[in-house]
């Protein structure tokens, strides 16, 4: 049978051309009118093919229907014809129009038509045959079917007299042959196009059409089906789609209702609803869709629900919108299942992890297993039934987390029975107090599903702490394996806990990432991965022996490897982006020194790259980096401390020490980045701190700490502390509680004295000395007198320029130019920090020249371990930096006692007595001890020790600043007719000796004992020598690297003379003609 | 409207007795009904599946993990229903889409009924 079938353009251009063409064959005058019909008909055929597009099943009855009636009206007219022998053209006309639309509905219905058909053709061949046959071959061959043809051909069999009667045999043929050709070629071309297009539309309709017979106990399958989802798009015969306003919240209430009452309705035969189904999308709010012809039956089908606004007007869904309103986008959803991680969403467990251990979908419940948090004093109250049992537990006090033992049980006296069984987990489990559940000192515990929800992969260290009582536990069931330490079997749980999922399906490989293969033959075997190709396999260079070709491996076979020491960067989970050292790996498991926290944490192996191969580093957040200040929306003021993903951790500025206030901030809740660079702030002492200062908290929180001063910001200090390894070593402090290095503002006790003002001369200095109150007291006072008018900062210009180093204090090592220098300090120009620092003039030497260096050289060392600063090392020194006011600090005018060093104590306890004691000198520093007075002492008091010279700690005193020579002041010289004397001045080559008296040695060599009398000598440079010093002699080194330096010769090898250096205790071997004994009376 | 001589609501899946919670969508027609409705009536249009009394297979055939629902009354003249591929299935409540993937057991099931039917 021929199907005039879905894409009806080509047959009705077709069957319209022939019309019109036959028309005018046939019967020229009746043309006009023909023509009108035949629009007519197309525009029938239109209206009709637009409602037929896309062929609805559903609408099959109700097609079937009007097809029967079609031809119903066919056959009357078809009597009509016989009767009243009308205009035969026009009942061809019409018997055609029949006929396409036969064919077109017949797309839907071809099997059920057709048999109608038949019959219908049947009876109509019965009635009128001689006439159709007539009409037939007078014109209408293309409309016919391949039925009617057939028919044609049956009735010619069987009535072949009578069209004989009617029709002439040639005539007949002839007409019939071209009929017949020309439909075959209709026929065929329709084929064509059906095999072509209609293929897949042509099986599903058939797939629909015997639907109904293939009856309800197989439903064709909707999983595989292939028919094209195009296909399916809507029509204007299909229902329409509503959108109907509900309550919210009530969606899939009404739309489950909708179901539930049509059914009632059927079942109570009250008729049916007309709406075909009713429709939710989870994330549209208080809307639903409601599939029906009109919106009448919308209405009806929604009287008398609960939920609906009845008021609000129903909407139609335009024929475009109703696939996407009806369409979800297929998200993958994780649920909860066994071996699931979860997390608490509220009470006492909130946010703790916990593990599916049973899942009850029927109840909507699952077991888990917690670290409990028992607040057992409450149990044990309850249990005795006390008061206190019966309070409610305090929500705010949220117990700790940790594993149950029966210990606990025992100290609070709680009933704990154990070993019952269980019937939900079928496992044994502990009771404590009857109600409790424990298993492995785990709670067990039963919840609802909506009380927790997916934690996803949980952070390693926080599955580190769930599982952290598992080994105890395991070893006493003895389920840990032998031989494996229990962290790593931990870990090992953990990784395997994890599951395939995080370890090998997201692994990225890049080429140069050292690898290790974990399955499969060559398990155990590294390599470097070569190459990654396309299909996930990766080719890895063999690290073996006997290996040598390049060798392909599963991705999923592989593991990233990482040697301790190599630089890692994090590229997933929660230490994302930070770098750092691995320190450790355990199997899949790697500990990494961070290096901006420095901080260890543990982390996955792949979630590991190696650092400079991997681009993915987080370090600024916007514009803002780490250690960058930055102003909040809030207006409130922090310094990041580190970035993460997406978000920075800010140390804030009202944090402290003890509570750093550390928040985390995403980029849209900064304000603007603030520049510190040009701020400053005061000290406790008034001192002006600037960053990069080093400052020493003096106050408050964190006392003692030493910082360098980062930011500055409104009288608060970010700075970064040594010894510190939380939030990188920043911490945060008042400025007022801190004391800045080098300041030489007046200590606010002691200033508090009145003596505060002291002009700080040398002499003032020295006598302040504990060293002049031990025993150069009475002699240092007339000095003080002497020097005691001289200006505070009194400027010298002499050291302006010069280029020195500091020896000693928070900036020992640093080399820079002096660009401003008083009496006690110099400004230092730091040639490796570009900046300005204010250091003790006791702490500079200049290379060369040396005037400067410390006598107390070692004391600096000694002090600073004692006591985290160096006034010490500032003390010795003072006076050599005023070269015109100390003519009594040559060495040789001190006793030497090494009690005041700070060698043999700590700095202050040095200078205690001196307070105590000292009859004269009431700016001597209070002691460390006392509270408020830790700060860097008064640069006055410390600049002291050095009077005496030749005590311990020697160095070249500032009277030979400039002088390159040998016979430094204080040095023993030989003078030419054997006589010794120590260096006192030197004027150009002339050098002034005081004579002293000698002594002869055992071993025969003459040494000079004491000065006595003032006998003084003057002799030409080229006619002294040195004084070969003696074991334990203090020296000073005169030539080389280290002139200037004080040293004690502890040894003597023929020439060479072994010294043991003041400031740095070491050992140096030096030639004994560069050393010169510094006379220590 | 369809007017056939067996109504297809005389088949009709029942509705879930809850809206939210407990439903469960079959893996296979995508019918929604709570977790006691499977394990009491089984799947309305995969009988095979052999649910009733059975929680293990309920759990198993089924996933609470879906996401809207759909009222299908008439499923042979809606055009919901036949987008849905749903036109053959009873009446009833369906997912419009499982979110979950089917376990391989179910796929394997499936395939297996369908080469059986074949």
């Amino acid at each position: 049978m021929v199907r005039v079938t879905g894409t009806g353009k080509f047959t009705k251009a077709v069957s319209k051309k022939l019309h019109v063409a036959e028309d005018e064959v046939e019967d020229e005058a009746d043309s006009d009118k023909e023509k009108e019909e035949a629009k007519e008909e197309v525009v029938d055929d239109v209206k009709e093919n637009a409602d037929d597009a896309g062929g609805s099943d559903g609408d099959e009855e109700a097609d079937d229907e009007d097809d029967e009636k079609d031809d119903e009206d066919e056959d009357e007219e078809d009597e009509d014809e016989e009767d009243g022998l009308g205009d035969s053209e026009e009942e061809e006309e019409e018997e055609e129009e029949g006929a396409v639309k036969k064919g077109k509905s017949r797309k839907r219905n071809q099997f059920i038509d057709d048999a109608a058909e038949e019959d219908e053709d049947d009876e109509e061949e019965e009635r009128g045959r001689k006439k159709k046959k007539k009409k037939r071959t007078g014109a209408s061959a293309f409309i016919d079917d391949m039925a009617e043809e057939e028919d044609a051909d049956d009735d010619d069999d069987d009535d072949d007299e009578g069209e004989e009667e009617d029709l002439d045999e040639g005539e007949r043929e002839a007409v019939e042959l071209e009929a017949q050709q020309r439909i075959h070629a209709r026929y065929q071309n329709m084929e064509n196009m059906e095999r072509m297009e209609n293929e897949e539309e042509l099986e599903k309709q058939i797939k629909e059409r015997y639907a109904a017979h293939m009856a309800r106990e197989f439903d064709g399958d909707i999983v595989g089906s292939v028919v094209d989802q195009q296909a399916l798009h809507p029509t204007v015969r299909d229902p329409k789609l509503w959108l109907v306003t509900v309550k919210q919240g009530k969606e899939r209430e009404t739309v489950v209702c909708l179901m539930q009452k049509a059914i009632n309705l059927h079942k109570s035969g009250k008729g049916s609803m007309a709406i075909k189904s009713a429709c939710v999308q989870d994330h549209l709010k208080s809307y639903i869709y409601v599939e029906a012809e009109r919106e009448s039956d919308v209405k009806k089908a929604l009287q008398g629900m609960r939920h609906v606004y009845h008021s609000k007007p129903i909407k139609l869904v335009p024929i475009t919108e109703m696939v996407d309103s009806i369409t979800v986008t297929k998200k993958k959803v994780e649920n909860i299942q066994y071996q699931s991680w979860v997390r608490m969403r509220g009470g006492v467990y909130k946010g703790d992890l916990a593990r599916v251990i049973d899942i009850n979908y029927a109840d909507n419940q699952c077991t888990v297993q917690l670290v409990p948090r028992f607040d057992y004093a409450l149990l044990q109250a309850k249990e005795e039934g006390t008061a206190a049992g019966r309070a409610k537990p305090n929500a705010a006090l949220r117990p700790p987390a940790r594993l149950f033992t029966e210990a606990e049980a025992r100290k609070y006296n709680l009933s704990l029975e154990r070993g019952r069984m269980d019937r939900r987990t079928g496992d044994r489990l502990d009771i404590l107090c009857g109600v409790h559940k424990l298993r492995d000192g785990y709670y067990i515990k039963t919840i609802s599903m909506a009380s927790c929800k997916l934690a996803g992969e949980p952070p390693l260290d926080e599955l580190q702490r769930y599982t952290a009582g598992e080994d105890a536990a395991g070893e006493d069931r003895g389920e840990v394996g032998a031989g494996k330490s229990t962290t790593e079997a931990n870990l090992e749980a953990l990784a395997a806990s994890l599951g395939d999922r995080s370890a090998s399906a997201d692994q990225v490989f890049r080429p140069g990432d050292q690898v290790v293969v974990v399955k499969g033959d060559l398990k155990n075997l590294t390599g470097i991965v070569d190459r990654v190709m396309a299909d996930g396999t990766v080719q890895i260079k063999p690290e073996h022996e006997l290996l040598h070709d390049i060798l392909d491996v599963d991705r999923e076979n592989l593991r990233k490897s990482f040697k301790i020491g190599s630089h890692v960067r994090c590229i997933e989970g929660r230490h994302e982006g930070e770098a750092g050292l691995v320190v450790k790996v355990e199997g899949e498991v790697a500990t990494v020194f961070s290096d901006v926290t420095k901080e260890e944490f543990l982390v996955f192996s792949h979630h590991l790259a190696d650092s400079a191969e991997t681009t993915h580093r987080v370090e600024t957040l916007g514009e803002y980096g780490v250690h960058d200040l930055a102003l909040l929306k809030d207006d409130s003021v922090g310094m990041l401390i580190r970035v993460e993903k997406d978000a920075a951790m800010l140390m804030m500025s009202t944090s402290n020490f003890d509570r750093p206030d550390v928040r985390a901030v995403r980029l849209h809740d900064f304000q603007r980045k603030l520049y510190t660079r040009t701020l400053s702030a005061v000290d406790s002492a008034m001192e002006t701190i600037e960053p990069k200062s080093m400052c020493r908290i003096v106050d408050g929180p964190g006392k003692g700490m030493t910082i360098t001063v980062e930011h500055i910001w409104k009288g608060v200090l970010w700075g970064k502390a040594r010894g510190v390894s939380e939030h990188g070593g920043m911490l945060v402090c008042r400025s007022r509680d801190v004391k800045i290095h080098g300041g030489r503002a007046k200590d606010p006790v002691t200033g508090g004295r009145g003596f505060g003002a002291v002009p700080m001369s040398p002499g003032s200095a020295l006598l302040r000395s504990p060293s002049n109150q031990d025993n150069g007291g009475p002699q240092a006072a007339p000095q003080r007198g002497r020097f005691g008018g001289g200006a505070v900062g009194r400027r010298d210009a002499g050291l302006i320029g010069s280029n020195v180093k500091v020896t000693a204090g928070v900036y020992k090592g640093y080399k820079g130019k002096v660009v401003d220098a008083t009496e006690t300090t110099v400004r230092v120009e730091l040639q490796a920090q570009g900046r300005t620092v204010t250091v003790q003039r006791t702490q500079i030497a200049q290379p060369g020249a040396a005037p400067v260096a410390s006598s107390y050289g070692a004391a600096p060392s000694v002090a600073s371990s004692v006591d985290s600063f160096q006034p010490p090392a500032r003390t010795p020194q003072h006076r050599p930096t005023t070269p015109a006011y100390n003519p009594g600090m040559t060495p040789s005018r001190d006793d030497g006692a090494g009690g005041r060093t700070p060698l043999r104590d700590t700095a202050w306890g040095a200078q205690t007595p001196a307070y105590d004691t000292s009859h004269w000198n009431d700016d001597t520093p209070t002691p460390g001890g006392e509270s408020g007075y830790t700060g860097t002492p008064d640069v006055r008091h410390t600049g002291t020790p050095d009077l005496r010279g030749g005590s311990s700690a020697l160095a070249i005193s500032a009277s030979d600043a400039g002088y390159r020579g040998k016979f430094i002041t204080g040095a023993v010289v030989v003078l030419p007719g054997g006589k010794q004397g120590v260096v006192r001045s030197r004027s150009g080559d002339e050098v002034t000796v005081q004579i002293g008296t000698l002594k002869t040695l055992p071993n025969g060599e003459t040494r000079m004992e004491s000065l006595e009398g003032d006998e003084r000598e003057t002799v030409s440079e080229a006619e002294l020598e040195l004084a070969k010093p003696q074991k334990k002699d203090k020296i000073i080194v005169v030539e080389g690297t280290d002139r200037g330096l004080g040293a004690e010769l502890i040894g003597v090898d023929n020439e060479d003379g072994v010294i043991k250096m003041d400031a740095t205790k070491e050992i140096s071997i030096y030639g004994i003609g560069t050393l010169a004994r510094i006379f220590v009376g | 409207m369809a007017a056939t001589a067996t109504n297809p609501l005389d088949t009709a899946a029942q509705p879930p007795r809850e809206f939210m919670k407990h439903t469960r969508a079959c893996f296979r027609c995508k019918l929604v009904k709570t977790y006691e409705q499977f394990f009491e009536e089984g799947c309305d249009n995969c009988a095979f599946f052999q649910m009733i009394d059975d929680r293990d297979r309920v759990a198993e055939c089924t996933t609470p993990s879906y996401s809207g629902v759909v009222s299908v009354i008439d499923p042979k003249s809606s055009w919901t229903a036949k987008w849905l591929r749903l036109g053959k299935m009873v009446p009833g409540c369906y997912a419009l889409e499982i979110n979950d993937d089917m376990p391989e057991g179910i796929q394997a099931e499936i395939e297996e009924r369908m080469e059986g039917r074949g």
